[in-house]
């Protein structure tokens, strides 16, 4: 995996976590809760440098997350998978010779589930470089 | 520059991926009493993280959010190769962002994850 040495405007970002709770699947499939899946975006936006920190929003394309379920799973949602689990988890960009980039940690989402906020690497890295002395 | 991939070929660029990633979850009230392996079906995910490996340090790092709820509770950490409890010592907040970071030097007295992977950023 390549850490960039800046956020890229995310296209094709790709969010992947544990999203859904087991209300969110059928009974038959409960023990797939602790699938992962990984979600497409269809737009982002780069907001404001605030605290130092640039954060790019990302808008989920509700129509592709219901497809873009792991394998095995893909069908059988009732619903799409809830978003809430999804916090903390990787955010990767694939580039057109399809390498793939890690270019965010997902720290918030909006109250209707339809915007997430990723923290870019270089932030995370740049702090690890301020506490590396620390650990 | 737009990626025309499908959900699929993204879902197969991503799968050696997923060993990195890890959840964290916490067992209803209701089942506290049963035995921990007979509870495992039962975690109620709430947030993620992905396990790093970065100038020789292994780390999980997660939204500072997560852990702080995490801490509070008897949380249980998940990643495909096993599970841990998180206590309050591992975990190193940002101090201006939403994120924090589990020190997996920590480890060795929560054995339950023997083995993990992680991804090189170094």
């Amino acid at each position: 995996v390549i850490a960039p040495s800046s956020l890229p405007l995310i296209h094709d970002a790709i969010f992947m976590g544990y999203p859904s709770s087991k209300n969110e699947l059928v009974p038959r499939d409960r023990r797939n809760a602790f699938r992962i899946y990984s979600f497409r975006v269809k737009k982002s936006e780069r907001l404001s440098v605030e605290n130092s920190s640039l954060r790019t929003s990302i808008c989920f394309d509700y129509p592709k997350m219901a497809a873009n379920t792991s394998p095995g799973v893909q069908g059988r949602l009732h619903r799409t998978p809830n978003p809430n689990g999804i916090s903390g988890g990787p955010v990767f960009s694939i580039d057109i010779d399809k390498r793939v980039f890690i270019v965010g940690v997902a720290i918030e989402r909006d109250e209707r589930q339809t915007i997430l906020t990723a923290t870019p690497m270089t932030r995370v890295i740049e702090y690890l470089n301020d506490i590396s002395m620390l650990v | 520059l737009q990626l025309n991939l499908r959900n699929s070929e993204i879902d197969e660029l991503l799968v050696p991926y997923r060993r990195y990633l890890v959840g964290f979850g916490r067992y209803p009230e209701r089942l506290k009493k049963i035995p921990i392996e007979q509870r495992f079906d039962a975690i109620e995910i709430y947030g993620s993280g992905f396990f790093f490996r970065f100038h020789g340090v292994t780390f999980i790092i997660t939204a500072k959010h997560v852990v702080e709820d995490a801490v509070k509770t008897d949380t249980c950490i998940i990643s495909e190769l096993g599970s841990f409890l998180l206590v309050p010592y591992m975990v190193i907040p940002f101090p201006s962002d939403d994120l924090a970071l589990v020190n997996l030097s920590e480890l060795s007295n929560y054995q339950e994850i023997t083995r993990f992977e992680f991804l090189n950023l170094e």
